[in-house]
């Protein structure tokens, strides 16, 4: 066994030396807490999940057997202390769920799938197993086994700046990784209708429209473009691509602007097709999102080890969608950007506020999210309209700016239509000028599932973003981790004083502060508050 | 990409290790603290800050011939403290992540530990 004790947090892993291939029918992995405490809990139906279940929050002696499991991660909120339990450095294995040892107990333990042994496909996107070992995994008798981990902390800000995951990691073993650039995209599964007075084609899935996104993208930094499920003909064949799409023009397109484009596919496609990455590679595609696994048995766990093995081959990057929460893939596999596994903005009314506020806690503390934020339209819940193709954000316009800050992606959907970001070009200016990697990260207020408000560093400019649910806060800022005896130029977003009830109104502001400003921020409920620092200005 | 650094190895002697049931490790802030008690199967507790926060925790892997932690038996333990520097390829909080006082305001300060390696023999291999 292999322990490691850190200043935040402890973790431990199997170490084997047996001979030939072994079969790990159970893992007994039973945390027994010393004392009871609410426990926050993504509780799926069964081990077929794309894990987007809302938060549950369950006091821990009340936690029954019977009751539905776990997703990991978990966080434990105890009185004083707080930890995070998840997995990492998993791979050929199963993955692990949680599930309470009995009511009273104030303990619970690992549950795995069994790896399926026969399968046949269930329509374009998925399998329907036919049959499964008595084995949770077989795999080689000497190897190291995934990272059972806690992350423990005093503060909750601490959940936000962990690096427990970059601590766990895995080598990278792909070696050269200069040509998987990160960055933003442009999409168009919720907002695909652009419209207006610049719009003078019939739009859709078709050549127009991906030329309108490429011109945005291309107007304003932004990398890519994804194309979702209708640009192949079929959904089962990755070849031959949908005539009113002309794919190789619109790559072509892409390329003179410097807008590279990924295409998303359900990963039985993939699975029946890995020479689709070759094909790619030749046809100038940069990346693909693959979507609908659903599931983290082992061998689940094994085909997004090939796929971002053999999309690494040929210089393709991959996002995972209805996918699990990260583990370590994305570190071997570098090409790996970013993951669903999230109660994302596609959940339109039912992606509330409430819940998201949770995210940077869990969800973000193990990886990266594709939550596809950014929505231009705003509605307060109960208010809340909108379906593809025009989708619209539950929060504050502040709010769903501010959670584009917050999110972390290496991949990051700007989720609204392009022409809705022109009708707000402030908004849209300050999106896209949001990074999505970071040099560092701190946390100036925050409570867990309460508000969350966060300053983030990339060269010389500083990003805030805050965000609540539905509880109107009122919060002083001290922006002391400015550079002492300067004075720098401070762009901000805020709520409106109808925010409350209109959720789309916000304010923008311009301001000098240093570090010994105390920013006062008014969050309404459901409301944000997010900022740009430009040191050098 | 990784640079590490042992700065201490502590090494308890596998005979003196066998006699004890108990070994622990603490984080180098002291604040941590794992136990692990190897008796009918492998326990752990953890306390941190003074609290304890979990208590007779088990852990074990049952394989189709064997029970790793079944009727353990602790074989050895070794102590080894790392400091070293991670550069994430895709940093999505630091992009430096060390043991390190928090001067350099881009560097993560809450990396750093201690690690406990034990083995144990299975039943069947036990003298």
């Amino acid at each position: 066994m292999e322990w490691r004790v850190y200043n935040d947090g402890v973790a431990y892993r199997f170490v084997t030396a047996l001979k030939g291939d072994i079969e790990v029918m159970s893992e007994d992995g039973t945390w027994q807490l010393a004392t009871p405490a609410k426990l926050v809990l993504q509780q799926p139906g069964g081990f077929k999940t794309s894990c987007e279940e809302n938060y549950s929050v369950v006091q821990s002696n009340e936690w029954k057997a019977d009751d539905k499991m776990s997703e990991l991660p978990i966080l434990v909120m105890g009185e004083k202390q707080k930890v995070l339990i998840s997995e990492f450095d998993l791979f050929d294995y199963a993955g692990v769920f949680l599930k309470s040892v009995g009511e009273g107990s104030n303990a619970f333990s690992i549950i795995q799938p069994k790896c399926p042994t026969e399968y046949e496909d269930d329509g374009d996107r998925k399998h329907k197993i036919l049959k499964e070992a008595d084995y949770v995994a077989k795999t080689q008798g000497t190897r190291t086994f995934p990272w059972r981990y806690m992350l423990i902390t005093q503060t909750d800000g601490q959940l936000v700046e962990s690096t427990m995951p970059v601590r766990l990691a895995p080598a990278n073993a792909i070696g050269e990784t200069d040509w998987i650039k990160v960055g933003q995209t442009c999409w168009d599964w919720l907002n695909g209708i652009p419209y207006g007075p610049d719009v003078t084609f019939k739009s859709g899935i078709n050549l127009d429209t991906y030329k309108y996104f490429i011109d945005f993208a291309a107007r304003n930094g932004v990398g890519y473009i994804l194309i979702d499920e209708g640009w192949a003909r079929n959904t089962r064949n990755p070849f031959e691509t949908n005539p009113e799409v002309h794919l190789p023009e619109i790559i072509a397109y892409g390329k003179s602007k410097g807008v590279g484009v990924i295409l998303w596919l359900p990963w039985l496609t993939v699975e029946h097709h890995m020479d689709l990455f070759e094909k790619f590679e030749e046809w100038g595609i940069k990346g693909t999102k693959i979507d609908f696994m659903d599931r983290q048995d082992q061998w689940m766990i094994n085909f997004y080890e090939r796929v971002a093995k053999e999309a690494a081959k040929h210089h393709i990057f991959v996002d995972f969608h209805g996918a699990f929460h990260p583990s370590g893939l994305d570190y071997k596999y570098p090409n790996v950007l970013t993951y669903e596994g999230v109660r994302g903005m596609e959940y339109n009314g039912s992606c509330k506020p409430d819940n998201t506020v949770w995210l940077p806690f869990i969800r973000n503390a193990v990886g990266p999210m594709d939550y596809t934020p950014g929505s231009m339209l705003n509605y307060q819940p109960e208010r809340h309209h909108g379906n593809r193709p025009i989708c619209a954000g539950v929060g504050t316009k502040a709010f769903n700016l501010a959670i584009f800050v917050l999110a972390e992606s290496n991949l990051q959907m700007l989720m609204d239509n392009p022409c809705r970001y022109d009708q707000w070009p402030d908004c849209r200016d300050f999106l896209t000028s949001v990074p999505v990697n970071w040099d560092e990260t701190r946390v100036l207020q925050a409570e867990a599932g309460q508000y969350c408000v966060v300053a983030k560093r990339k060269g010389d400019q500083w990003f805030i973003g805050g965000i609540t649910n539905s509880t109107e806060r009122n919060i002083d800022l001290k922006l002391d981790f400015l550079p002492a005896g300067k004075e720098c130029r401070m762009t901000y977003f805020a709520d409106g004083i109808n925010a409350d009830k209109i959720a789309m109104d916000y304010i923008r502001k311009q301001s000098r502060v240093s570090n010994t400003t105390v920013q006062p921020i008014h969050m309404v409920r459901n409301g944000g508050w997010c900022a740009r620092i430009d040191l050098g200005k | 990409m990784k640079k590490p650094l042992f700065l201490a190895v502590l090494l308890l002697s596998s005979f003196a290790a066998f006699a004890q049931k108990q070994v622990k490790a603490t984080s180098p802030d002291g604040q941590v603290q794992v136990t692990v008690t190897v008796s009918d199967r492998i326990y752990y507790d953890v306390e941190s800050h003074g609290e304890l926060l979990f208590k007779q925790s088990h852990i074990g892997m049952t394989l189709r011939d064997r029970t790793l932690g079944e009727k353990p038996a602790l074989k050895g333990s070794k102590v080894t403290k790392v400091n070293e520097t991670v550069t994430p390829i895709h940093p999505l909080k630091f992009s430096k992540v060390e043991n390190s006082s928090p001067s350099p305001s881009a560097v993560a300060t809450r990396w750093s530990g201690a690690s406990i390696t034990t083995a144990w023999p299975t039943a069947s291999s036990q003298p």
